[in-house]
């Protein structure tokens, strides 16, 4: 193909655009090589930190080209790639063609349109899509203009879903904070009936302020379970996993009251020597 | 005596498909084993009687029994404390008969006349700085006879049945020779008395419930992760234990952020039995 930057009738600032898209769309295949080859490796799977560390790399390299590709939309609209007159296109024919394809492989095109598919299920407008702008599979250039041409938007086409989602999740903390924080029951609690709830609280939670060290027990008594997914376990049964291990002991669910039933307890330090009174 | 050291936690109801995707993928363990245990509890109402009365028939017998020095740990130990015992027959085909019948069936004649286990599980030791807290450890033995033949020896020992309930269970095995036990309970059986211990020759077969239709103790499941340390030799006993803790933390530490291994009171798994049954 072209075997210079003066046959391309390029400007050395431009040629060095090329040459850094080029090196990113490198980067970019490396860092989904080594992942590729990252969960082949590991069984089942890498661990949580390794797979959020390469989601992290292959964001930020598709940011960079992104960026990369709004700065120079005008060049890479501009440039079309052409066999310079002494490529052996007659023995390299299948190579020539597969470097001037414009459209996307059945394949490729396939993914394409089954993300947007989940953007649309998602309720994701796709004409602020990168490519949907197109509306078509005819592609003019290459390169992939992620601007709207239109609005001259900026650059994440995302901005507005990104503004709704804030402001619906600050909604949610506002209403959590001013009103459910405050319920010392929940819903499902309270049609099964208060009365019914065992709080290990000798007062009600209804009729006075708790104290906070009492607020602090309460959730110590009642986080465990619910950390351990049996938020809903039947209050009114009381079941507990030590009823469970009594049942396999001795054969009924009749704990004793001396059995702690707090069934995760603090993690107590190692007891040292108190501190030297001052 | 071996020892059971283990940990446990609590899977509830809903997150038991992911639990046992994760298992089977952390031990590589093809197939999995899906077993329903009938577990029966037995203790002696006549607490004057010490011990297994019947060990020096059993010391004497020709030949002598495969389960002998289990018999002489059971004895010294009931020599000193009463406790409550568990029997468990495995019913497992029984149980797929029955899902398959769609009703209950009769305990078949295999599963009557084959392999019972009486297992005691001594009090768990008392919390130790040098044992990580999520681990447990108590004394535990495993006594293996047909059928028909630990029943008479538990009678005639002067055992009898408290209550019995089935048990669910999956496990697996990983290369350290640890057993994962997803774990959970019936007790609301058909018949809410108890059989008695020793089957009369005219007493129809146990009927083994149609566990489509039962509902579980509790909405969760339990996971053990259990080893057994071999108590012999006893010179190097301490060296196994030690091992077998680093063992366990080495699983809780690769599974953290999946299973959160509790500390439970000790007290809920006392087997201690003073003579008193409650109503």
């Amino acid at each position: 193909m072209a075997d210079g930057k003066d046959s391309l009738r390029l400007a050395p600032d431009e040629f060095k655009q090329l040459e850094v898209l080029r090196n990113r769309f490198h980067q970019l295949t490396h860092s989904l090589n080594s992942l590729f080859n990252d969960i082949q490796r590991s069984q089942p799977l890498p661990s949580q930190e390794s797979l959020t560390a390469s989601a992290a790399i292959l964001q930020k390299s598709l940011e960079t080209i992104q960026k990369l590709a709004d700065e120079n939309s005008d060049l890479f609209q501009r440039i079309v790639v052409h066999p310079s007159t002494n490529f052996p296109g007659r023995t390299q024919e299948h190579i020539l063609l597969q470097l001037l394809r414009k459209k996307l492989e059945p394949e490729v095109e396939s993914w394409v349109e089954d993300a947007r598919s989940v953007a649309r299920a998602s309720g994701l407008d796709p004409s602020k899509l990168a490519s949907a702008q197109q509306r078509s599979n005819d592609y003019d250039d290459d390169d992939d203009d992620y601007r709207d041409e239109e609005e001259d938007a900026p650059s994440d086409p995302f901005n507005e879903q990104w503004a709704d989602m804030f402001q619906v999740s600050m909604d949610s903390i506002r209403d959590y904070l001013m009103n459910q924080a405050n319920e010392p029951y929940t819903i499902a609690e309270r049609e099964m009936g208060i009365e019914n709830v065992r709080t290990g609280l000798k007062r009600s939670l209804e009729e006075e302020d708790s104290e906070e060290e009492d607020e602090d027990e309460d959730e110590d008594e009642d986080r465990p379970l619910a950390a351990a997914g049996l938020g809903n376990v039947n209050a009114a049964n009381l079941f507990h996993p030590e009823h469970v291990l009594w049942l396999a002991s001795r054969g009924n669910m009749k704990v004793p009251k001396n059995v702690d039933l707090e069934a995760i307890r603090k993690r107590e330090k190692p007891r040292g020597r108190p501190a030297p009174a001052q | 005596m071996p020892v059971e050291v283990f940990l446990i936690t609590v899977v509830p109801a809903a997150d038991t498909t992911k639990a046992r995707s994760v298992l089977h993928g952390y031990t590589e363990t093809r197939p999995v084993t899906h077993r329903f245990t009938r577990v029966r509890h037995v203790r002696r109402l006549d607490q004057s009687i010490r011990g297994i009365p019947i060990l020096r028939s059993l010391q004497s017998s020709n030949p002598k029994p495969d389960s002998l020095a289990q018999w002489q740990d059971l004895h010294s130990t009931l020599s000193r404390q009463q406790y409550m015992l568990t029997e468990r027959v495995d019913i497992t085909q029984d149980a797929e008969a029955a899902v398959a019948a769609g009703q209950p069936v009769p305990m078949s004649e295999q599963t009557q006349k084959g392999e019972r286990i009486l297992r005691f599980n001594d009090f768990p030791d008392p919390p130790n700085p040098r044992v990580p807290q999520t681990v447990m450890q108590r004394k535990q033995i495993d006594i293996r006879e047909p059928g028909p033949l630990l029943e008479q020896h538990m009678a005639d020992s002067g055992f009898s049945v408290a209550n019995e309930y089935i048990e669910e269970t999956y496990h697996w095995w990983d290369n350290n020779n640890l057993e994962f036990v997803l774990w959970r309970q019936y007790n609301d059986l058909p018949n809410p008395t108890p059989a008695p211990l020793v089957q009369a020759p005219d007493q129809a077969n146990w009927m083994v419930p149609d566990m489509s239709k039962m509902e579980p103790v509790a909405p969760f499941w339990m996971l053990y992760v259990r080893a057994l340390v071999d108590a012999n030799p006893v010179d190097r006993m301490a060296e196994r234990m030690a091992e077998a803790h680093g063992r366990l933390g080495k699983v809780e530490k690769e599974l953290e952020g999946v299973f959160s291994f509790m500390v439970f009171d000790r007290r809920a798994l006392d087997t201690r039995y003073t003579g008193e049954d409650p109503e």
